[in-house]
């Protein structure tokens, strides 16, 4: 039976060279940081890479990072940053409508759409009206700062606590309240006569 | 408790974040209470939902992608904690050691080029706003003729520059020159602030100099490899 070593452990031989420790931290958590990741971008593309570039930025500096901090909440900080700077970016460029495939292969397409498609069962709302669900959701995430959408992702689905938000974001806990307050507000509104 | 005191405990109660006694209040209130009960359950419902789409969303992406790019940048690069680098390198190297990586993963991941390009455009972004800076503090300078006293001291607590060792005398162009501004933040200064731009083997360097501190700071726009005097 095989023993799941610690994260303190992996990042001290990760730290020393250790690639195998390093992959198991990326396995381990790869799938959390994209998902917080994929729910502030909606592009599955950017997703990946700035998850990958969040990863290789971690093994760089892994050496140096201190153990007083949790690996996950160092990956996140790392990721969430990436994404902001990328969401930021990409709303300084001219919008230009992203080529969809015959499959929705498109990296542009809304992923709350593709999942909607492929799982409507899983779909609470299915019964009401799915397409005017995705695009309330889609709508309405995207009406949201990329500080509201990465307080409410690192809470509502990695479940994350406020300190460790205020961490992650590098804020005061009270701030991570007022905009968790305010994102869930905004969420509810829009969503609303769905509920 | 009312509504719009419970309403503001609702987050900390749904996310089992209230101390024992406010946790307690709280729960009397719903409990008791449709309209806040009915916020709750909103609340839920926005929970399940965006769960339920990220992991779905997730769950149908490559991630093996993920570490085969790691992988091919670790290759690339093999080194682990690397320490801050000098001011020079910083100013210098940074960008070429990162477009070196930054080239070498964009081959691995991206053989169509999309990534590369994003990158090469946000590189360019950062020249942009490199130059807009040092032509907007040369200008600066030029009209006001002394920044203002916390500037000069925040500039001075950096300590000395190090000058640029030059190999032959490069054609230097006076900017700006200007005289200190005498004043209660500035009592006793003397010489002259001056900018400068210099054309040397291929860089364009701008200097930025207060004699009384002695201090100089320097641009350099390093689009082509760089000298070993200049690192």
């Amino acid at each position: 039976m095989s023993v799941e070593r610690a994260d303190a452990d992996l990042v001290r031989e990760a730290g020393q060279g250790d690639r195998e420790a390093f992959r198991e931290l990326v396995e381990r958590y790869q799938r959390r940081v994209l998902g917080v990741v994929l729910g502030m971008l909606h592009d599955r593309d950017a997703a990946l890479d700035v998850t990958q570039e969040a990863f290789i930025k971690a093994y760089r500096s892994i050496g140096s990072f201190k153990g007083d901090a949790s690996f996950y909440t160092w990956i996140y900080r790392i990721a969430v940053n990436l994404a902001i700077d990328w969401q930021r970016r990409e709303w300084r460029r001219p919008v230009a409508e992203a080529p969809r495939g015959p499959a929705g292969e498109a990296s542009g397409e809304d992923p709350i759409d593709r999942l909607q498609d492929e799982s409507p069962a899983a779909d609470p709302f299915h019964a009401t009206s799915d397409h005017q669900l995705r695009e309330r959701v889609r709508e309405a995430i995207e009406e949201l700062t990329p500080d509201h959408r990465a307080v409410i992702l690192l809470r509502e689905v990695e479940g994350l606590s406020y300190d460790e938000i205020s961490r992650v974001m590098q804020c005061s806990k009270g701030t991570v309240m007022s905009r968790l307050h305010y994102a869930r507000k905004k969420l509810q509104k829009r969503l609303q006569e769905f509920a | 408790m009312n509504c719009r005191e419970a309403d503001k405990l609702l987050d900390g109660y749904f996310d089992g974040e209230l101390d024992g006694d406010a946790m307690r209040e709280a729960a009397l209130h719903v409990a008791h209470c449709g309209s806040c009960e009915t916020e709750l359950a909103q609340r839920e419902r926005v929970q399940g939902l965006l769960r339920g789409s990220v992991a779905d969303a997730v769950e149908g992406l490559d991630v093996d992608r993920i570490w085969q790019g790691i992988e091919a940048a670790i290759d690339e690069d093999p080194k682990v904690a690397r320490r801050p680098a000098s001011f020079w390198r910083s100013a210098g190297g940074r960008g070429r050691a990162a477009g070196r990586t930054r080239a070498a993963e964009a081959a691995a991941l991206d053989p169509g080029g999309e990534w590369l390009r994003r990158n090469s455009r946000s590189s360019a972004w950062s020249w942009a706003a490199g130059a807009a800076l040092a032509a907007g503090l040369a200008g600066f300078v030029a009209v006001r003729g002394l920044p203002g006293p916390g500037t000069a001291e925040q500039v001075a607590s950096r300590g000395p520059v190090p000058r640029v060792a030059a190999q032959a005398e490069p054609p230097v162009e006076r900017v700006a020159q200007a005289e200190p501004a005498a004043g209660p933040g500035s009592p006793g200064r003397r010489g002259k602030i001056a900018v400068d731009s210099v054309d040397f083997e291929g860089h364009s360097l701008a200097m930025w100099s207060e004699p009384e501190t002695d201090t100089t700071v320097i641009w350099i726009d390093d689009e082509e490899p760089s000298a070993p005097g200049l690192r």
